[in-house]
C-alpha cells in the first residue's frame, strides 16, 4: 500500500523571548490532495508557524511529524527535500536574468535537470525569461517566486501571503497551479488575508487567533448563510428599476450597470429573475461567502 | 556541514558579484590606486628613469594593508543582512541547506571574488614590478597572503552581518574595526614602544603583533620583499618575529575564523 503523505504538528509551541509564547500548543494534520488556507490578523502567528513547517525554526516544545517521522536536527535536511516554500517578501537576485535566478535556485534546491521552460511557462513568464529581474513588474517577480517554489513538483508546498501583488490572471493561474499540485498528491498550505479569493479555492481554513488554532472550518459546509454578490448588467438600469429592486431587495447598492449587496442564496436567484423581467441581461455574476469575514472581524 | 552545499553557495555569490559588477569595479579600484602609488613613489625620486623599488614596495604594501580589508568588508558587510532583509535568507534555510553552509559558502564564494578582483586589478602591478626585476615568486607569495588577509576580513564582515539585527549596527561595527586593525592598533602599538623606548615587556611586544590580522600581513610582506630591514621597522625586540611564528599566526587565525562561524551556527 502506498503510504499517503501526511504533515501532523502535535502540541507545536514557539516563543522568540521566554513566557511570551508567539504559538501555544498547535495541532493540526495536513493531508495530501488537501488545499488548506491559514487566516488570522497580523500578529496572529501564522508566518511563524511557516517556518516552522519549514524547518527554519525548531518548535520550543512539541513535534513536527512528516509521515509519523518526528522532524529533528538529523532529518531536517531529508524533510527538506520535500518542501517548497514561496515567501511573503522576497527579492531575489534583481542584477541576475529570469533564466539565471530560476537555475541558481534549482541549483540549491537540488535539482540540476528540471523542465525550465515548463515552470516559465506555467508561471507566464516564458516571454520575459531573457530579462533581468530588476526590470520585471511586482506581479511578475512574485510569479518568479512561485516558480521556485514549485520546481521539483515538492510533496508540501507553503504559500505565505502569495497573492499579494498578482493581477486577475495570475490569480487565477496561481490557483490552477495549486489545484495540480494537490491533485498530484502534494499538501499545499496557504495563508492570506484576500478572504474572498480563498473561497473556493481552498478545502479547509484553519483560522489562528494569538498563535491559537481557534476554528477549523471545512469550506463545503460554507454554503448557508449570507453571501457578498456582484452582479453586471448589460445596460445601466434606468432609475425607477433601481428603485423598485431596492424597495424588493433592501439591502442593495446600484451603481450604473453594477449591483452590490448581502443577500441570501435565495435572493440572489430571485433577484436574478426579477431583473430578467425587465428584459435586461446578468454578464456576470460572483458571489462570495461573508462567513470568513465575519470570522476575521470578530476576531480583530 | 555539507561541501556540496558550500560550493553550491560559493558559486551563488560568484555568479551575483559578477553580474553586478563588484568584480570589475574594485579591479579598477586596485589598479588605479596602486599606479597612483607607483606614478607619486616616481615623482619623490625626481627622476622617472630610476625608480626608488624600496619605497615603492613599501608603498603597495601598506596600500594593499588599507584596502583589502575595507574592500573585503564593502563586499561581505551586508552579506547576510541583505538576504534576511529581502527575504532570500528564509527561503534558502527552507531549502536542504543549514546555516553553516551558507557562512562558509558565502566566505569562500566572497574570497573568490575578491581574489579575482585583486588578481584583476593588480595584474598590470605585478607586470610593471616584475619589469623593475622583482621576483616573480615573491610576487606570488605575496598574491597569497593577500587571499589569506582578504579571508580573514571577509569572515570578520560575514560574522558582523549574522550576529546584527540592522545596517546602521553593521555599518558602523565593520568601519570601527577597519579602523581598529588598521589605524588605533597601528597608534597604540607605536605609542607603547615609543612611550617606554622598547622596554616594556620587550619580550612579549612583537607578540601583540599577531592579534592583527593586518600586521601579520605587513610582517609577512616585509619578510617576503625586503627581509633584511624588519627589525629596525617595528623598533622593538622582535625575537618572536620569526617566520615560522607568522605562518603559525596566520593558521591560528583561519581556525579562529572557523570557531566563531560554529559559534554563530549554536547562537
Amino acid at each position: 500500500m502506498v503510504k499517503k503523505n501526511s504533515l501532523k504538528l502535535s502540541n507545536v509551541s514557539f516563543y522568540y523571548k521566554k513566557n511570551i509564547d508567539v504559538l501555544k500548543n498547535i495541532n493540526v494534520n495536513f493531508h495530501e490532495g488537501n488545499i488548506i488556507a491559514l487566516l488570522g490578523i497580523n500578529g496572529s502567528g501564522k508566518t511563524t508557524l511557516f517556518k516552522i513547517l519549514t524547518g527554519i525554526y525548531e518548535p520550543k516544545n512539541g513535534n513536527l511529524l512528516y509521515n509519523d517521522e518526528k522532524i529533528d536536527k538529523h532529518n531536517i535536511i531529508k524533510y527538506k527535500s520535500n518542501l517548497g516554500f514561496m515567501p511573503e517578501f522576497v527579492h531575489l537576485y534583481k542584477d541576475m536574468y529570469v533564466r539565471e535566478v530560476l537555475s541558481l535556485l534549482a541549483n540549491l534546491k537540488g535539482y540540476k535537470n528540471f523542465n525550465m521552460d515548463k515552470i516559465l511557462r506555467n508561471i507566464q513568464l516564458y516571454e520575459h525569461a531573457h530579462k533581468k529581474v530588476k526590470a520585471l513588474s511586482k506581479g511578475m517577480k512574485q510569479r518568479l517566486n512561485l516558480g521556485q517554489a514549485i520546481i521539483g513538483k515538492p510533496k508540501i508546498v507553503i504559500f505565505d501571503e502569495p497573492s499579494n501583488g498578482f493581477d486577475c490572471t495570475s490569480i487565477t493561474m496561481f490557483y490552477k497551479t495549486l489545484k495540480e499540485l494537490s491533485d498530484n498528491g502534494s499538501i499545499v498550505i496557504i495563508s492570506s488575508h484576500h478572504l474572498t479569493e480563498i473561497y473556493g479555492n481552498v478545502d479547509k481554513v484553519l483560522i489562528l487567533s494569538s498563535g491559537m488554532i481557534l476554528k477549523s472550518i471545512d469550506i463545503n459546509a460554507l454554503d448557508e448563510g449570507d453571501k457578498n454578490i456582484y452582479l453586471y448588467i448589460n445596460k445601466e438600469i434606468e432609475m425607477s428599476l433601481k428603485v423598485s429592486i431596492i424597495k424588493k431587495f433592501g439591502n442593495i447598492v446600484i451603481k450604473n450597470n453594477l449591483i452590490t449587496g448581502i443577500l441570501s442564496t435565495y435572493n440572489i436567484l430571485e433577484l436574478v429573475k426579477y431583473i430578467a423581467s425587465f428584459g435586461l441581461i446578468v454578464k456576470d455574476i460572483r458571489v462570495e461567502s461573508r462567513i470568513l469575514e465575519d470570522v476575521l472581524i470578530n476576531l480583530s | 556541514m555539507n561541501i556540496n552545499n558550500i560550493y553550491k553557495i560559493s558559486i551563488k555569490e560568484i555568479k551575483y558579484n559578477i553580474s553586478n559588477y563588484w568584480i570589475f569595479l574594485s579591479a579598477f579600484i586596485f589598479t588605479a590606486l596602486n599606479f597612483i602609488i607607483i606614478y607619486f613613489s616616481e615623482i619623490i625620486t625626481g627622476d622617472y628613469s630610476q625608480t626608488d623599488t624600496r619605497a615603492l614596495l613599501l608603498s603597495i604594501i601598506h596600500l594593499q594593508m588599507y584596502l583589502i580589508p575595507l574592500l573585503s568588508f564593502i563586499l561581505s558587510y551586508d552579506s547576510i543582512l541583505s538576504e534576511k532583509e529581502f527575504g532570500i535568507l528564509d527561503l534558502i534555510l527552507s531549502y536542504r541547506i543549514s546555516f553553516i553552509d551558507i557562512l562558509f559558502g558565502k566566505l569562500i564564494g566572497n574570497t573568490i571574488v575578491f581574489i579575482i578582483a585583486f588578481f584583476l586589478g593588480f595584474l598590470p602591478v605585478i607586470i610593471y614590478l616584475v619589469l623593475l626585476g622583482v621576483s616573480i615568486l615573491i610576487l606570488i607569495k605575496f598574491l597569497f597572503i593577500t587571499f589569506w588577509l582578504s579571508f580573514i576580513f571577509n569572515s570578520f564582515a560575514i560574522y558582523i552581518s549574522s550576529v546584527s539585527g540592522n545596517r546602521t549596527t553593521v555599518i558602523s561595527l565593520s568601519i570601527f574595526i577597519w579602523l581598529f586593525f588598521i589605524f588605533i592598533y597601528d597608534i597604540l602599538f607605536i605609542f607603547i614602544t615609543t612611550m617606554f623606548d622598547g622596554n616594556f615587556f620587550s619580550d612579549i611586544l612583537g607578540f601583540l603583533l599577531f592579534f592583527n590580522p593586518a600586521q601579520i600581513f605587513r610582517l609577512l610582506s616585509l619578510f617576503y620583499f625586503m627581509p633584511l630591514d624588519i627589525n629596525d621597522l617595528f623598533g622593538i625586540d622582535v625575537g618572536v618575529l620569526k617566520f615560522i611564528y607568522i605562518i603559525i599566526s596566520m593558521f591560528i587565525w583561519v581556525f579562529a575564523v572557523i570557531f566563531g562561524f560554529f559559534c554563530i551556527k549554536n547562537k
